[in-house]
């Protein structure tokens, strides 16, 4: 699912207010939910927010020249 | 992971290396606020091929190490006091000058968190060779202490941070420093963060990239 242009910036702020405070992640994933229309809408955006934590890494941790 | 005890308590940092090199300069990889993440073990490895010895820090060592829940490692890094990380910083620093793979020059390099703590390692140790910030926090005091050459990789859109570093670089330049400011056109906070993709800017990250290992490589 692809992220409205329109709303890219307002999603990033939000994120930008939790990831730089003590704000608790209900608390911001409620603002997410008003701000993309709903919780679908939320739970398609949060991986492009914060990484899915399963992103391939660049350098492997078992790569042989290391 | 290695381990080494500082002020009694545990410190442990992922350390990369190229195989079977002679001696090499280090560099000290600081992560953001939410700990020892497999990204930066990833930027850490990547340092290591372009022929460094990468020490990545958990500073989260003495809480018990950095804990899968993103929410949580936050909050406690938050929660340490400036003096301990100052002091623990301070002591990775030493540790990886006197790594058994080293030579003894070393380097720093952190991002939004550790941007702020590589800045303030500068501060902290007049033995550092090199510190380069991504979007961290800069001091205010003790500019004057700094020895170490600086770059700054910072984002175009990202106000809170251009309005700590701007006067950070100008107090450098005023009193002679060596440093060094790039602002990124089109980027974000934390544009050099592959693993999250909504702010990731490849061309910009590739370019802080290739600037930062020159700068290490000329200052190392």
């Amino acid at each position: 699912m692809s992220i409205p242009e329109d709303k890219k910036e307002q999603f990033i702020e939000l994120f930008d207010q939790y990831v730089h405070s003590q704000q608790p992640r209900r608390e911001f994933l409620q603002k997410l939910v008003k701000a993309s229309g709903g919780v679908a809408a939320a739970a398609a955006v949060l991986p492009w927010l914060e990484g899915t934590g399963a992103e391939a890494a660049m350098v492997s941790p078992g790569d042989n020249r290391l | 992971m290695e381990s080494f005890v500082v002020q009694g308590a545990q410190m442990s940092a992922y350390v990369a290396r190229p195989k079977g090199s002679g001696k090499l300069p280090a560099v000290v990889v600081i992560h953001e606020n939410r700990g020892l993440t497999p990204h930066i073990q990833d930027v850490a490895r990547r340092m290591a091929l372009e022929g460094f010895v990468a020490v990545a820090p958990d500073m989260l060592a003495p809480q018990g190490g950095t804990p899968k829940d993103r929410d949580l490692a936050r909050k406690k890094l938050y929660s340490v006091p400036k003096k301990e990380i100052a002091a623990n910083m301070l002591a990775v620093s030493n540790f990886a000058r006197g790594h058994a793979h080293a030579t003894g020059k070393v380097g720093v390099v952190g991002f939004c968190w550790g941007g702020g703590q590589a800045l303030n390692l500068a501060v902290a140790d007049p033995k550092l060779g090199a510190a380069v910030s991504y979007y961290g926090n800069a001091p205010k005091k003790g500019i004057d202490k700094i020895n170490a050459a600086v770059l700054m990789n910072y984002a175009e859109k990202d106000p809170k941070r251009t309005k700590s570093v701007k006067p950070f670089a100008a107090a450098l330049k005023k009193m002679g420093k060596s440093g060094t400011l790039h602002f990124y056109p089109g980027t974000k906070h934390a544009f050099n963060n592959d693993a999250r993709p909504a702010r990731y800017h490849k061309a910009a990250a590739g370019l802080a990239w290739k600037r930062t290992v020159a700068f290490f490589k000329k200052n190392l």
